[in-house]
């Protein structure tokens, strides 16, 4: 991967809790963490709730102090020169926070001017771009959900940073709110060039939005690499065919492919293609004289495959790496 | 409002700015003037309707030539016998709510959170934070000072300032008197003082911030621990250790109103004062520097 603009090498978290009179309690919230996010990309941070998400966006962004290994931002270590790897960053963690009492923009003035400072004519474009300039007079305690997360964004532009690190962006937002929110993300990642690195439970959200994603469970790095790949060599194809035993031999013979039947009521068998073309399974089956009714990709495939890996990995050796494909 | 980045992160000033502009938004920050205000109103009421009788006869008494209430209630004998309770109870308790509300407080609200995920270094947001607290103690301190003398003078007039020591110095029997003409320096002395005084509580107040979660824990343990110090000095056996208890220095504005003040003792304890000062806002800085924000 060339040029990364945020870096995490084995980064560590443990959390103590000393009781007088009774046993010390540990918690490994991170545990040996590392991956790399590449200028341009949007990096989806996936995990079950309590697998460590937002502590590692803590660590990233200098709230936490590492137990061991470090984050570079930019080629600057957080822990040691936060400032300056800070000065490019736009980020809130959990719930965007204002102060209630103040107005949206002189949240967002206060907010910008902590970054250096932002003029006035880009503090408008920003409210404009979230959608919020006609309200940007209004104290932020009368403001929606909603309206909260899009000046979080907005917060998060000033002064133009060149990373984005969104906490659970559509957290707890309503269906209009969360299709606002994703629009947003998508035309920042998008038109504005920006790198995002979001963290969400929510799996469609991520297909939708990111270029690559990582896996957390428990603290560590189960799965990572680019969507397009973890896709070619995860998602599986539904095949319904006339002669479902045979049609599942054949595929093994031929390509080595293990197939399983479906759950339930359906009858057809799922197909992990490995990467392999599914053109070719397609031809093969009809030169063989089998009658597909149906050849279609997996539908929700990152749930599944989230749900197996998160559900199924009480331990292992360490993180499944897919390498990036470009 | 383009600020610069300095070396050390957000120059001061403009963090300054942006810390006042946090702090005139909210209302809670206004109401202690409004309670003091009300003090002074009712303060000024019970010295009208109030005869001084047994005042009168203690004066009498230690053989100061006083013939009536007239002749010692004044605005000086009223601001400096309305400084002791509010300068060791009401203002003490504004200084550590307001220190409490912005750094425990806004940890709590998770706005520190947004602050520190800017570049913005934790030392200086800490440094301004008590920078613009040791304002606000002037504010206080002055505000209650300058409206207790304005209502004083226009209600009972000026005149020589007549305590009895033992209210303001510890056991000292006796009757201290101020003229007239130095009275308002006295006043002056006595306010600065006593603002140095709420530094030192609002650097603890800092301090406690630093390490607790919430702002309604920092006001508790913070007054605790002020109120703690100020029951040692009550306590007979132990006098070896009040010249150790900030509270013992943070009342020696009490000493500006003695008829011949001991300035080389008040001095001292300026000087105590200001260490504890230092202390306290350098472990809190420190504290502050490896506290995980977690909230």
């Amino acid at each position: 991967m060339s040029d990364p603009l945020l870096v995490s090498e084995g980064l560590t978290k443990v959390f103590r809790r000393r009781f007088f009179g009774g046993k010390d309690s540990e918690l490994r919230a991170v545990d040996e963490v590392s991956f790399a996010v590449a200028r341009g990309t949007v990096y989806g941070f996936l995990g079950p709730n309590g697998a460590g998400k937002s502590t590692t966006i803590r660590l990233a962004l200098g709230l936490i102090h590492p137990t061991a290994g470090r984050v570079t931002i930019g080629g600057h270590d957080v822990a040691t020169q936060r400032l300056r790897a800070l000065r490019k960053v736009g980020a809130f963690v959990e719930t965007p926070s204002f102060y209630p009492y103040l107005s949206g923009r002189k949240n967002l003035e206060i907010f910008a001017g902590l970054s250096g400072g932002a003029t006035s004519a880009e503090i408008e474009a920003a409210l404009e771009l979230v959608g919020l300039r006609e309200r940007a007079g209004d104290k932020v305690k009368v403001y929606s959900h909603g309206m909260k997360a899009r000046l979080g964004l907005a917060g998060c532009l000033l002064p133009r940073p060149e990373l984005l690190v969104l906490d659970e962006p559509t957290d707890g937002l309503d269906p209009h709110g969360i299709r606002e929110v994703r629009t947003l993300i998508r035309r920042l990642a998008g038109d504005e060039g920006l790198t995002v690195f979001l963290s969400s439970h929510m799996l469609g959200e991520v297909e939708n939005l990111c270029t690559h994603i990582a896996i957390l469970e428990r603290g560590r790095l189960i799965l990572e690499g680019a969507l397009e790949e973890l896709e070619r060599t995860h998602r599986r194809y539904r095949i319904e065919v006339d002669r479902t035993a045979e049609a599942a031999a054949l595929l093994r013979e031929k390509f080595g492919l293990e197939c399983r039947s479906e759950a339930g009521e359906r009858k057809g068998l799922l197909v992990p293609l490995g990467g392999r073309p599914p053109e070719a399974l397609c031809a093969a089956l009809s030169a063989a004289g089998f009658g597909v009714r149906v050849f279609a990709p997996e539908q929700a495939w990152l749930d599944r495959l989230f749900l197996e890996l998160t559900t199924s990995r009480e331990s292992d050796g360490g993180p499944a790496k897919v390498e990036d494909a470009a | 409002m383009n600020a610069p980045c300095g070396k050390g992160g957000l120059a001061v000033t403009p963090l300054l700015r942006f810390e006042w502009t946090k702090m005139a938004g909210r209302r809670i920050f206004g109401v202690p003037f409004l309670v003091l205000a009300l003090v002074v109103a009712l303060i000024v009421t019970v010295f009208h309707h109030v005869q001084f009788k047994h005042m009168l006869a203690l004066f009498q008494a230690l053989h100061v030539n006083l013939s009536s209430k007239g002749d010692f209630v004044n605005a000086y004998y009223m601001a400096a016998h309305a400084m002791n309770p509010v300068f060791q109870l009401l203002i003490p308790i504004f200084i550590t709510v307001a220190a409490g509300l912005m750094v425990a407080g806004e940890a709590e609200d998770g706005t520190l959170r947004a602050c520190l995920v800017r570049p913005v270094s934790r030392r200086r947001l800490l440094l301004t934070k008590f920078e613009l607290l040791a304002g606000y103690s002037l504010a206080l301190s002055f505000f209650y000072l300058a409206l207790l003398l304005t209502s004083g003078v226009l209600n009972f007039g000026t005149g020589n300032l007549y305590t009895l020591n033992i209210i303001f110095h510890n056991g000292d029997e006796g009757v201290s008197t101020v003229l007239e003409a130095e009275a308002p320096l006295r006043f002056l002395y006595a306010g600065l003082v006593a603002t140095l005084g709420m530094m030192v509580l609002a650097s603890l107040a800092l301090l406690v911030s630093a390490l607790v979660e919430t702002a309604a824990m920092a006001y508790v343990v913070t007054l605790s621990i002020y109120f703690a110090a100020m029951t040692l000095r009550f306590l007979t056996g132990l006098d070896w250790l009040y010249p150790y208890l900030f509270v013992t220095h943070m009342l020696s504005w009490q000493q500006c109103f003695y008829s011949y003040p001991k300035w080389g003792d008040i001095y001292v304890s300026m000087v105590h004062l200001a260490a504890y000062v230092i202390v306290f806002l350098c472990a809190a800085i420190l504290l502050f520097e490896e506290r995980d924000i977690k909230s």
